[in-house]
Protein backbone atom coordinates (compact mmCIF):
# COMPACT_ATOMS: atom_id res chain seq x y z
CA UNK A 1 0.00 0.00 0.00
CA UNK A 2 1.58 3.37 -0.71
CA UNK A 3 -0.11 6.68 0.02
CA UNK A 4 0.51 9.01 -2.80
CA UNK A 5 -0.97 11.98 -0.92
CA UNK A 6 0.53 13.61 1.55
CA UNK A 7 -1.39 16.74 2.61
CA UNK A 8 1.15 18.77 5.25
CA UNK A 9 -1.48 21.62 5.35
CA UNK A 10 -4.39 19.11 6.02
CA UNK A 11 -7.29 20.78 7.20
CA UNK A 12 -11.18 20.85 6.89
CA UNK A 13 -13.21 20.51 4.06
CA UNK A 14 -14.68 23.54 2.11
CA UNK A 15 -17.78 22.73 3.62
CA UNK A 16 -21.16 24.39 1.77
CA UNK A 17 -22.71 27.65 3.33
CA UNK A 18 -25.66 27.75 1.34
CA UNK A 19 -27.20 30.67 0.42
CA UNK A 20 -30.22 31.61 -1.48
CA UNK A 21 -31.22 28.54 -4.19
CA UNK A 22 -31.62 30.23 -7.43
CA UNK A 23 -34.91 29.89 -8.98
CA UNK A 24 -34.67 27.48 -12.21
CA UNK A 25 -37.47 28.41 -14.51
CA UNK A 26 -34.94 27.52 -17.51
CA UNK A 27 -34.85 24.23 -19.79
CA UNK A 28 -34.95 20.70 -17.71
CA UNK A 29 -31.10 20.26 -19.37
CA UNK A 30 -29.82 22.41 -16.44
CA UNK A 31 -32.00 20.24 -13.82
CA UNK A 32 -30.79 17.43 -15.59
CA UNK A 33 -27.21 18.07 -14.17
CA UNK A 34 -27.80 19.69 -11.03
CA UNK A 35 -29.83 16.03 -10.62
CA UNK A 36 -27.05 14.50 -11.68
CA UNK A 37 -24.31 16.37 -9.48
CA UNK A 38 -26.81 14.95 -6.16
CA UNK A 39 -26.46 11.30 -7.65
CA UNK A 40 -23.12 10.96 -8.09
CA UNK A 41 -22.75 12.02 -4.43
CA UNK A 42 -24.97 10.49 -2.77
CA UNK A 43 -26.26 7.48 -4.34
CA UNK A 44 -24.64 3.61 -3.87
CA UNK A 45 -23.44 2.26 -7.37
CA UNK A 46 -20.90 0.04 -9.26
CA UNK A 47 -20.19 -0.98 -12.65
CA UNK A 48 -17.98 -1.61 -15.31
CA UNK A 49 -16.70 1.53 -17.73
CA UNK A 50 -14.36 2.02 -20.04
CA UNK A 51 -11.88 5.14 -20.75
CA UNK A 52 -11.13 5.93 -24.31
CA UNK A 53 -8.70 8.02 -25.47
CA UNK A 54 -7.16 7.86 -29.00
CA UNK A 55 -5.80 4.65 -29.53
CA UNK A 56 -5.88 4.06 -25.96
CA UNK A 57 -9.08 1.87 -24.21
CA UNK A 58 -8.81 1.16 -20.76
CA UNK A 59 -11.27 -0.74 -18.59
CA UNK A 60 -12.10 -0.17 -14.48
CA UNK A 61 -14.90 -0.81 -12.36
CA UNK A 62 -16.00 1.60 -10.07
CA UNK A 63 -17.75 1.58 -6.80
CA UNK A 64 -19.79 4.32 -5.07
CA UNK A 65 -21.18 3.89 -1.57
CA UNK A 66 -21.96 6.28 1.23
CA UNK A 67 -21.54 4.82 5.09
CA UNK A 68 -22.70 6.96 7.54
CA UNK A 69 -22.46 10.29 5.62
CA UNK A 70 -19.03 9.61 4.28
CA UNK A 71 -17.96 8.61 0.80
CA UNK A 72 -16.32 5.55 -0.09
CA UNK A 73 -14.78 5.56 -3.29
CA UNK A 74 -13.20 2.57 -5.29
CA UNK A 75 -11.68 2.33 -8.79
CA UNK A 76 -9.92 -0.95 -9.87
CA UNK A 77 -8.39 -1.74 -13.28
CA UNK A 78 -9.04 -4.20 -14.92
CA UNK A 79 -6.15 -3.72 -17.66
CA UNK A 80 -2.58 -4.26 -17.28
CA UNK A 81 -0.97 -4.30 -13.43
CA UNK A 82 -3.39 -4.94 -10.72
CA UNK A 83 -4.55 -2.03 -9.20
CA UNK A 84 -6.99 0.16 -6.94
CA UNK A 85 -7.78 3.51 -6.87
CA UNK A 86 -9.09 4.30 -2.97
CA UNK A 87 -11.49 7.60 -1.50
CA UNK A 88 -12.63 7.10 1.40
CA UNK A 89 -14.31 9.12 4.40
CA UNK A 90 -15.16 12.26 2.65
CA UNK A 91 -18.23 14.04 4.11
CA UNK A 92 -21.16 14.25 1.88
CA UNK A 93 -21.62 17.44 3.66
CA UNK A 94 -18.63 18.94 2.34
CA UNK A 95 -18.82 20.50 -1.17
CA UNK A 96 -16.27 21.34 -3.23
CA UNK A 97 -16.62 24.66 -5.38
CA UNK A 98 -17.75 22.69 -8.76
CA UNK A 99 -20.03 20.89 -7.22
CA UNK A 100 -21.09 24.27 -5.86
CA UNK A 101 -20.72 25.42 -9.24
CA UNK A 102 -22.90 22.94 -11.10
CA UNK A 103 -25.92 23.37 -8.52
CA UNK A 104 -26.46 26.68 -9.32
CA UNK A 105 -26.39 27.62 -5.69
CA UNK A 106 -25.30 31.19 -4.75
CA UNK A 107 -22.25 29.78 -2.29
CA UNK A 108 -18.34 30.22 -1.82
CA UNK A 109 -15.30 29.22 -3.05
CA UNK A 110 -12.33 28.06 -0.90
CA UNK A 111 -11.23 31.76 -1.47
CA UNK A 112 -14.57 33.00 0.67
CA UNK A 113 -15.49 34.02 -2.52
CA UNK A 114 -18.77 34.45 -3.40
CA UNK A 115 -19.61 32.22 -6.10
CA UNK A 116 -22.47 33.82 -8.27
CA UNK A 117 -25.51 31.78 -8.58
CA UNK A 118 -26.41 30.10 -12.46
CA UNK A 119 -22.54 31.63 -13.11
CA UNK A 120 -22.31 28.40 -15.28
CA UNK A 121 -25.34 29.68 -17.56
CA UNK A 122 -23.04 32.27 -18.41
CA UNK A 123 -20.34 29.81 -19.80
CA UNK A 124 -22.53 26.95 -21.82
CA UNK A 125 -25.45 26.54 -23.35
CA UNK A 126 -27.02 23.05 -21.86
CA UNK A 127 -29.36 21.14 -24.24
CA UNK A 128 -31.08 17.60 -24.05
CA UNK A 129 -30.53 16.28 -27.59
CA UNK A 130 -32.67 13.06 -27.23
CA UNK A 131 -32.21 9.73 -25.93
CA UNK A 132 -30.21 6.62 -26.41
CA UNK A 133 -30.08 2.90 -24.42
CA UNK A 134 -26.48 2.51 -23.29
CA UNK A 135 -25.04 -0.02 -20.70
CA UNK A 136 -28.49 -1.38 -20.37
CA UNK A 137 -29.75 1.58 -18.94
CA UNK A 138 -32.21 4.20 -20.87
CA UNK A 139 -30.48 7.55 -21.07
CA UNK A 140 -31.16 11.26 -21.58
CA UNK A 141 -28.39 12.87 -23.90
CA UNK A 142 -27.02 16.47 -22.86
CA UNK A 143 -24.93 18.33 -24.33
CA UNK A 144 -22.66 21.33 -22.75
CA UNK A 145 -21.63 23.88 -25.29
CA UNK A 146 -18.94 26.08 -24.01
CA UNK A 147 -20.40 29.94 -24.90
CA UNK A 148 -16.75 30.56 -25.46
CA UNK A 149 -13.34 29.83 -26.85
CA UNK A 150 -11.64 28.95 -23.42
CA UNK A 151 -12.95 25.67 -22.44
CA UNK A 152 -14.15 21.98 -24.12
CA UNK A 153 -17.91 21.10 -24.86
CA UNK A 154 -19.16 18.22 -22.87
CA UNK A 155 -21.30 15.53 -24.34
CA UNK A 156 -23.30 13.37 -21.39
CA UNK A 157 -25.94 10.91 -21.19
CA UNK A 158 -27.59 10.70 -17.51
CA UNK A 159 -29.81 7.39 -16.25
CA UNK A 160 -33.22 8.48 -16.31
CA UNK A 161 -33.95 6.04 -13.47
CA UNK A 162 -30.92 7.64 -11.00
CA UNK A 163 -29.67 10.88 -12.46
CA UNK A 164 -26.40 8.74 -13.03
CA UNK A 165 -24.27 9.72 -15.64
CA UNK A 166 -23.67 6.55 -18.24
CA UNK A 167 -21.49 8.60 -20.65
CA UNK A 168 -19.24 11.34 -20.95
CA UNK A 169 -17.36 13.06 -23.86
CA UNK A 170 -15.17 15.55 -23.99
CA UNK A 171 -15.11 17.05 -27.10
CA UNK A 172 -12.58 19.67 -28.85
CA UNK A 173 -12.83 22.55 -30.79
CA UNK A 174 -12.84 20.80 -33.91
CA UNK A 175 -15.80 19.01 -33.43
CA UNK A 176 -13.74 15.68 -32.87
CA UNK A 177 -14.22 12.98 -29.41
CA UNK A 178 -11.30 13.76 -27.38
CA UNK A 179 -11.86 10.94 -24.42
CA UNK A 180 -14.80 9.30 -23.40
CA UNK A 181 -16.24 7.72 -20.22
CA UNK A 182 -18.86 5.03 -20.88
CA UNK A 183 -20.68 2.37 -18.29
CA UNK A 184 -20.97 -1.12 -20.11
CA UNK A 185 -22.88 -1.74 -16.99
CA UNK A 186 -24.09 0.17 -13.91
CA UNK A 187 -26.27 -1.08 -10.65
CA UNK A 188 -27.53 1.10 -8.13
CA UNK A 189 -28.90 0.74 -4.29
CA UNK A 190 -26.59 -1.91 -3.17
CA UNK A 191 -25.12 -1.98 0.59
CA UNK A 192 -21.42 -2.01 0.74
CA UNK A 193 -19.28 -2.40 3.61
CA UNK A 194 -16.21 -0.59 4.40
CA UNK A 195 -14.19 -3.39 3.92
CA UNK A 196 -14.25 -3.10 0.68
CA UNK A 197 -12.61 -0.10 0.32
CA UNK A 198 -9.27 -1.60 2.28
CA UNK A 199 -5.89 -1.09 0.38
CA UNK A 200 -3.49 -3.64 -0.33
CA UNK A 201 -0.63 -4.03 -2.10
CA UNK A 202 -0.37 -1.57 -5.50
CA UNK A 203 -3.43 0.53 -4.60
CA UNK A 204 -2.82 3.70 -3.95
CA UNK A 205 -4.97 6.16 -1.24
CA UNK A 206 -6.18 9.44 -2.74
CA UNK A 207 -7.14 12.68 -0.54
CA UNK A 208 -10.03 14.76 -0.53
CA UNK A 209 -8.99 17.84 1.87
CA UNK A 210 -8.94 21.33 0.77
CA UNK A 211 -5.81 24.17 1.48
CA UNK A 212 -8.19 27.39 2.68
CA UNK A 213 -7.36 30.95 1.55
CA UNK A 214 -5.85 31.13 5.38
CA UNK A 215 -2.93 29.58 4.56
CA UNK A 216 0.03 31.45 3.30
CA UNK A 217 -0.09 32.73 -0.36
CA UNK A 218 1.92 32.19 -2.69
CA UNK A 219 4.94 34.66 -3.84
CA UNK A 220 3.16 34.47 -7.58
CA UNK A 221 -0.22 35.03 -8.99
CA UNK A 222 -2.11 33.92 -11.82
CA UNK A 223 -3.24 37.32 -13.57
CA UNK A 224 -5.72 35.97 -16.02
CA UNK A 225 -8.27 33.08 -15.65
CA UNK A 226 -11.64 32.43 -17.95
CA UNK A 227 -14.90 33.72 -17.18
CA UNK A 228 -16.69 31.53 -15.03
CA UNK A 229 -13.65 29.81 -13.40
CA UNK A 230 -13.17 29.91 -9.46
CA UNK A 231 -10.42 29.02 -7.06
CA UNK A 232 -10.75 24.75 -6.22
CA UNK A 233 -7.25 23.57 -4.35
CA UNK A 234 -3.83 25.40 -3.19
CA UNK A 235 -0.94 23.48 -2.43
CA UNK A 236 2.76 22.67 -1.88
CA UNK A 237 4.24 19.48 -2.73
CA UNK A 238 7.35 17.97 -3.15
CA UNK A 239 10.85 17.26 -1.16
CA UNK A 240 10.70 21.20 0.29
CA UNK A 241 7.25 22.22 -0.34
CA UNK A 242 8.44 24.04 -3.45
CA UNK A 243 6.38 22.34 -5.98
CA UNK A 244 3.28 24.80 -5.49
CA UNK A 245 0.01 24.61 -7.32
CA UNK A 246 -3.45 26.16 -7.51
CA UNK A 247 -6.25 24.91 -8.91
CA UNK A 248 -9.36 26.38 -10.76
CA UNK A 249 -12.43 25.12 -11.57
CA UNK A 250 -15.93 26.78 -13.57
CA UNK A 251 -18.05 23.01 -12.29
CA UNK A 252 -17.50 21.43 -16.00
CA UNK A 253 -13.69 21.86 -16.29
CA UNK A 254 -10.83 22.11 -13.81
CA UNK A 255 -7.11 23.83 -14.38
CA UNK A 256 -4.18 23.87 -12.53
CA UNK A 257 -1.46 26.27 -12.53
CA UNK A 258 1.82 24.95 -11.15
CA UNK A 259 5.31 27.13 -9.77
CA UNK A 260 8.38 25.28 -9.18
CA UNK A 261 11.63 25.96 -9.35
CA UNK A 262 13.65 24.81 -12.69
CA UNK A 263 17.52 23.69 -13.12
CA UNK A 264 19.70 26.03 -14.87
CA UNK A 265 20.34 23.44 -17.83
CA UNK A 266 17.03 22.65 -18.23
CA UNK A 267 14.55 24.95 -20.29
CA UNK A 268 11.30 24.05 -19.10
CA UNK A 269 9.54 25.08 -22.27
CA UNK A 270 6.87 22.77 -23.86
CA UNK A 271 3.64 21.98 -24.69
CA UNK A 272 1.73 18.43 -24.58
CA UNK A 273 -1.85 16.89 -24.93
CA UNK A 274 -2.91 13.40 -24.36
CA UNK A 275 -6.86 13.10 -24.65
CA UNK A 276 -8.94 16.25 -23.36
CA UNK A 277 -5.72 17.38 -21.10
CA UNK A 278 -4.00 20.29 -22.28
CA UNK A 279 -0.36 20.84 -20.87
CA UNK A 280 1.87 24.48 -21.36
CA UNK A 281 5.26 25.16 -19.70
CA UNK A 282 7.35 27.80 -19.93
CA UNK A 283 10.09 29.09 -18.16
CA UNK A 284 10.23 32.71 -16.00
CA UNK A 285 13.18 34.25 -14.71
CA UNK A 286 12.54 36.26 -11.00
CA UNK A 287 15.78 37.86 -10.38
CA UNK A 288 18.19 35.14 -9.81
CA UNK A 289 16.10 32.42 -10.02
CA UNK A 290 14.72 30.28 -12.55
CA UNK A 291 10.50 29.05 -12.24
CA UNK A 292 8.70 26.82 -14.28
CA UNK A 293 5.23 27.19 -14.58
CA UNK A 294 2.81 25.02 -15.99
CA UNK A 295 -0.49 24.47 -16.69
CA UNK A 296 -2.02 21.61 -16.96
CA UNK A 297 -6.27 21.22 -17.65
CA UNK A 298 -8.85 19.92 -19.93
CA UNK A 299 -9.09 22.94 -21.21
CA UNK A 300 -8.13 24.30 -24.89
CA UNK A 301 -4.27 24.78 -25.36
CA UNK A 302 -4.76 28.51 -26.57
CA UNK A 303 -6.15 28.88 -22.44
CA UNK A 304 -3.55 27.40 -21.27
CA UNK A 305 -0.81 29.19 -22.75
CA UNK A 306 -2.97 32.03 -22.48
CA UNK A 307 -2.84 31.76 -18.18
CA UNK A 308 0.87 30.85 -17.97
CA UNK A 309 1.65 33.78 -19.82
CA UNK A 310 -0.33 35.72 -17.14
CA UNK A 311 1.50 34.20 -14.48
CA UNK A 312 3.56 37.22 -12.27
CA UNK A 313 5.74 37.20 -9.78
CA UNK A 314 5.82 39.29 -6.98
CA UNK A 315 8.87 41.22 -6.08
CA UNK A 316 10.55 40.10 -2.71
CA UNK A 317 10.42 43.05 -0.42
CA UNK B 1 -16.22 -17.60 -57.94
CA UNK B 2 -15.39 -20.45 -56.08
CA UNK B 3 -14.27 -21.18 -52.71
CA UNK B 4 -10.43 -21.02 -53.72
CA UNK B 5 -10.19 -18.15 -55.12
CA UNK B 6 -11.90 -16.22 -52.19
CA UNK B 7 -9.54 -17.59 -49.88
CA UNK B 8 -6.57 -16.52 -52.61
CA UNK B 9 -7.96 -12.74 -52.06
CA UNK B 10 -7.99 -13.62 -48.23
CA UNK B 11 -4.65 -14.59 -48.39
CA UNK B 12 -3.96 -11.47 -50.26
CA UNK B 13 -4.95 -9.21 -47.75
CA UNK B 14 -2.97 -10.71 -45.16
CA UNK B 15 -0.20 -10.91 -47.46
CA UNK B 16 0.30 -14.44 -47.42
CA UNK B 17 -1.24 -14.89 -50.49
CA UNK B 18 1.00 -16.94 -53.24
CA UNK B 19 2.26 -16.21 -56.09
CA UNK B 20 -0.24 -18.42 -58.05
CA UNK B 21 -2.85 -16.78 -56.08
CA UNK B 22 -1.79 -13.18 -56.88
CA UNK B 23 -1.89 -14.30 -60.48
CA UNK B 24 -5.55 -15.93 -60.58
CA UNK B 25 -6.70 -12.67 -58.75
CA UNK B 26 -4.82 -10.38 -60.92
CA UNK B 27 -6.26 -12.22 -63.84
CA UNK B 28 -9.64 -12.10 -62.82
CA UNK B 29 -9.20 -8.49 -61.95
CA UNK B 30 -12.35 -7.30 -64.16
CA UNK B 31 -14.68 -9.92 -62.35
CA UNK B 32 -17.13 -8.14 -61.09
CA UNK B 33 -18.19 -10.75 -58.21
CA UNK B 34 -14.41 -10.61 -57.24
CA UNK B 35 -14.26 -6.80 -56.89
CA UNK B 36 -17.49 -7.52 -54.47
CA UNK B 37 -15.71 -9.69 -52.59
CA UNK B 38 -12.68 -8.11 -52.15
CA UNK B 39 -14.46 -4.66 -51.16
CA UNK B 40 -16.48 -6.35 -48.67
CA UNK B 41 -13.36 -8.13 -47.04
CA UNK B 42 -11.93 -5.06 -46.69
CA UNK B 43 -15.02 -3.53 -44.98
CA UNK B 44 -15.81 -6.20 -42.47
CA UNK B 45 -11.80 -5.77 -41.63
CA UNK B 46 -12.67 -1.75 -41.15
CA UNK B 47 -15.38 -2.61 -38.76
CA UNK B 48 -13.69 -5.13 -37.01
CA UNK B 49 -10.79 -3.06 -36.04
CA UNK B 50 -13.07 -0.03 -35.69
CA UNK B 51 -12.78 2.36 -38.14
CA UNK B 52 -15.36 4.29 -39.40
CA UNK B 53 -16.13 3.94 -42.99
CA UNK B 54 -17.63 7.19 -44.30
CA UNK B 55 -18.21 5.97 -48.01
CA UNK B 56 -18.49 2.19 -48.29
CA UNK B 57 -19.59 2.12 -51.64
CA UNK B 58 -17.06 4.06 -53.49
CA UNK B 59 -15.17 2.76 -55.60
CA UNK B 60 -12.69 4.70 -57.36
CA UNK B 61 -10.22 1.83 -58.94
CA UNK B 62 -11.44 3.01 -62.68
CA UNK B 63 -10.08 6.28 -62.49
CA UNK B 64 -7.56 4.85 -60.47
CA UNK B 65 -6.60 2.75 -63.50
CA UNK B 66 -6.97 5.56 -65.77
CA UNK B 67 -4.58 7.37 -64.24
CA UNK B 68 -2.13 4.95 -64.07
CA UNK B 69 -3.19 3.90 -67.72
CA UNK B 70 -2.00 8.19 -68.70
CA UNK B 71 1.09 7.79 -66.71
CA UNK B 72 2.34 5.15 -68.44
CA UNK B 73 3.91 6.95 -71.52
CA UNK B 74 5.38 9.59 -69.39
CA UNK B 75 6.61 6.42 -66.83
CA UNK B 76 8.70 5.60 -70.06
CA UNK B 77 9.42 8.91 -71.42
CA UNK B 78 11.00 9.66 -67.64
CA UNK B 79 13.13 6.27 -67.44
CA UNK B 80 14.97 7.17 -70.64
CA UNK B 81 16.04 10.33 -68.95
CA UNK B 82 17.90 9.03 -65.69
CA UNK B 83 18.84 11.12 -63.51
CA UNK B 84 16.30 13.71 -63.98
CA UNK B 85 14.15 13.28 -60.78
CA UNK B 86 12.76 16.64 -60.98
CA UNK B 87 10.88 15.91 -64.47
CA UNK B 88 9.51 12.85 -63.11
CA UNK B 89 7.71 14.50 -60.31
CA UNK B 90 6.42 16.95 -62.61
CA UNK B 91 5.08 14.22 -65.07
CA UNK B 92 3.63 12.96 -61.28
CA UNK B 93 1.83 16.05 -60.82
CA UNK B 94 0.22 16.60 -64.49
CA UNK B 95 -1.10 13.08 -63.53
CA UNK B 96 -2.43 13.63 -60.19
CA UNK B 97 -3.88 17.33 -61.10
CA UNK B 98 -6.35 15.86 -63.90
CA UNK B 99 -7.43 12.90 -61.51
CA UNK B 100 -8.14 15.63 -58.53
CA UNK B 101 -10.54 13.01 -56.24
CA UNK B 102 -10.16 13.73 -52.79
CA UNK B 103 -11.92 10.58 -51.67
CA UNK B 104 -11.33 10.80 -47.49
CA UNK B 105 -10.79 13.71 -45.32
CA UNK B 106 -9.42 12.77 -42.13
CA UNK B 107 -6.68 15.06 -41.11
CA UNK B 108 -8.53 16.92 -38.31
CA UNK B 109 -7.85 14.91 -35.74
CA UNK B 110 -4.04 15.33 -36.32
CA UNK B 111 -2.44 18.29 -34.96
CA UNK B 112 0.88 16.81 -37.17
CA UNK B 113 0.73 15.84 -40.50
CA UNK B 114 2.21 12.69 -39.16
CA UNK B 115 0.63 9.61 -39.36
CA UNK B 116 0.21 7.53 -36.47
CA UNK B 117 2.78 4.30 -37.06
CA UNK B 118 0.90 1.34 -38.59
CA UNK B 119 -2.46 2.31 -39.78
CA UNK B 120 -2.62 0.77 -43.21
CA UNK B 121 -4.53 3.34 -45.40
CA UNK B 122 -7.34 1.48 -46.77
CA UNK B 123 -8.25 4.20 -49.56
CA UNK B 124 -5.42 7.08 -50.70
CA UNK B 125 -6.73 10.91 -50.21
CA UNK B 126 -5.41 12.38 -53.61
CA UNK B 127 -5.17 16.11 -53.27
CA UNK B 128 -4.69 17.87 -55.91
CA UNK B 129 -1.78 19.68 -54.91
CA UNK B 130 -0.05 17.09 -54.41
CA UNK B 131 2.61 15.43 -56.11
CA UNK B 132 2.03 12.18 -55.13
CA UNK B 133 0.56 9.70 -56.76
CA UNK B 134 -2.63 7.39 -55.51
CA UNK B 135 -1.18 4.47 -53.99
CA UNK B 136 -3.22 1.87 -52.07
CA UNK B 137 -0.56 1.23 -49.00
CA UNK B 138 1.80 4.42 -48.31
CA UNK B 139 3.47 5.35 -45.08
CA UNK B 140 4.10 8.69 -46.92
CA UNK B 141 2.90 11.67 -44.60
CA UNK B 142 1.12 13.65 -47.00
CA UNK B 143 -1.72 11.03 -47.43
CA UNK B 144 -3.98 11.47 -44.86
CA UNK B 145 -5.28 8.50 -43.15
CA UNK B 146 -8.11 6.96 -43.42
CA UNK B 147 -9.70 6.56 -39.89
CA UNK B 148 -12.42 9.01 -40.42
CA UNK B 149 -14.41 11.10 -38.12
CA UNK B 150 -18.34 12.17 -39.07
CA UNK B 151 -18.95 15.81 -38.12
CA UNK B 152 -21.28 15.96 -34.52
CA UNK B 153 -23.79 19.06 -34.22
CA UNK B 154 -25.89 19.66 -31.50
CA UNK B 155 -29.07 17.62 -32.77
CA UNK B 156 -28.09 14.89 -35.12
CA UNK B 157 -25.53 13.50 -32.01
CA UNK B 158 -24.16 10.25 -33.86
CA UNK B 159 -24.27 7.48 -30.83
CA UNK B 160 -21.39 6.35 -29.06
CA UNK B 161 -19.80 4.65 -32.03
CA UNK B 162 -18.01 8.10 -32.85
CA UNK B 163 -14.17 7.00 -33.20
CA UNK B 164 -12.17 9.04 -30.84
CA UNK B 165 -9.66 10.98 -31.97
CA UNK B 166 -6.17 10.00 -31.79
CA UNK B 167 -4.69 13.19 -30.64
CA UNK B 168 -1.63 12.62 -29.32
CA UNK B 169 0.45 15.14 -28.39
CA UNK B 170 2.42 16.19 -31.85
CA UNK B 171 3.17 19.59 -31.02
CA UNK B 172 6.65 21.72 -30.95
CA UNK B 173 8.76 20.95 -28.08
CA UNK B 174 6.29 17.70 -26.82
CA UNK B 175 6.86 17.81 -23.70
CA UNK B 176 6.04 13.57 -23.66
CA UNK B 177 8.83 13.24 -26.10
CA UNK B 178 11.89 15.18 -24.14
CA UNK B 179 12.96 12.74 -22.44
CA UNK B 180 12.27 10.97 -19.20
CA UNK B 181 13.16 13.59 -16.72
CA UNK B 182 10.22 15.46 -18.20
CA UNK B 183 7.89 12.95 -19.01
CA UNK B 184 7.81 12.26 -15.25
CA UNK B 185 7.83 15.71 -14.12
CA UNK B 186 4.64 15.68 -16.43
CA UNK B 187 3.11 12.52 -15.25
CA UNK B 188 3.68 13.82 -11.63
CA UNK B 189 1.50 16.97 -12.48
CA UNK B 190 -1.12 15.26 -14.00
CA UNK B 191 -1.81 13.19 -10.75
CA UNK B 192 -1.67 16.12 -9.13
CA UNK B 193 -4.00 17.96 -11.01
CA UNK B 194 -6.82 14.87 -10.92
CA UNK B 195 -6.61 14.84 -7.46
CA UNK B 196 -7.88 18.26 -7.57
CA UNK B 197 -9.93 18.31 -10.77
CA UNK B 198 -11.71 14.83 -10.05
CA UNK B 199 -13.12 16.81 -6.24
CA UNK B 200 -14.71 19.42 -8.87
CA UNK B 201 -15.26 18.20 -12.20
CA UNK B 202 -17.87 16.75 -13.91
CA UNK B 203 -16.65 13.36 -13.77
CA UNK B 204 -15.50 12.41 -10.77
CA UNK B 205 -13.66 10.10 -9.34
CA UNK B 206 -13.15 8.03 -12.63
CA UNK B 207 -11.35 11.73 -13.85
CA UNK B 208 -7.99 9.37 -12.54
CA UNK B 209 -8.36 6.81 -15.50
CA UNK B 210 -6.34 9.80 -17.31
CA UNK B 211 -3.45 9.24 -14.90
CA UNK B 212 -1.23 6.84 -16.16
CA UNK B 213 1.51 6.98 -13.41
CA UNK B 214 1.48 6.38 -9.63
CA UNK B 215 4.79 6.13 -8.54
CA UNK B 216 5.83 10.29 -9.47
CA UNK B 217 5.25 11.48 -5.90
CA UNK B 218 8.39 12.84 -4.47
Amino acid sequence: MREVVRWPLLLACCCLAVAVRAEDADSSAWDLLMRLSQSHRTLNYEGILSFQRGDELLSLHLTHAVINDEEFERLEYLDGKQRKLIRRGHSIYCVHPGHQLRSLYGAQSISQQPLEAEKLKQYYSAKVVGSERIGNRETIKLNLVPLDTHRLAQHLAVDRETGLLVRSETVGEEKEVLERFQFVELSVGDKYSPDLFKLSGEDVELGHSVVPESAAEFSWRVDWLPGGFALAARDSKGDQGNREVVTYTDGLAAVSVFVEPLAAEDDGKGTAHRGATSAYSRAVAVDDTLYQVTVVGEIPMATAERMADSVSFSQPN
Amino acid sequence: MNEQMREAISALMDGEAQDLEVRRIVASVDDDNVRATWSSYHRTRSVMQSETIEFPQLDISSRVSAAIAAEMPLAKAAQSERGGGVWRSFGKLAVAASVAVVVVVGTTAYQAAQQSPGSAVEVAAIDANSASLPVVETAAPTVASSRVFPVVNDTQQLTGNVAVSANFAATQNNLFDEGVEKQAKLERYLLQHTQNAALNNGQGFISFARVARYDTEQ
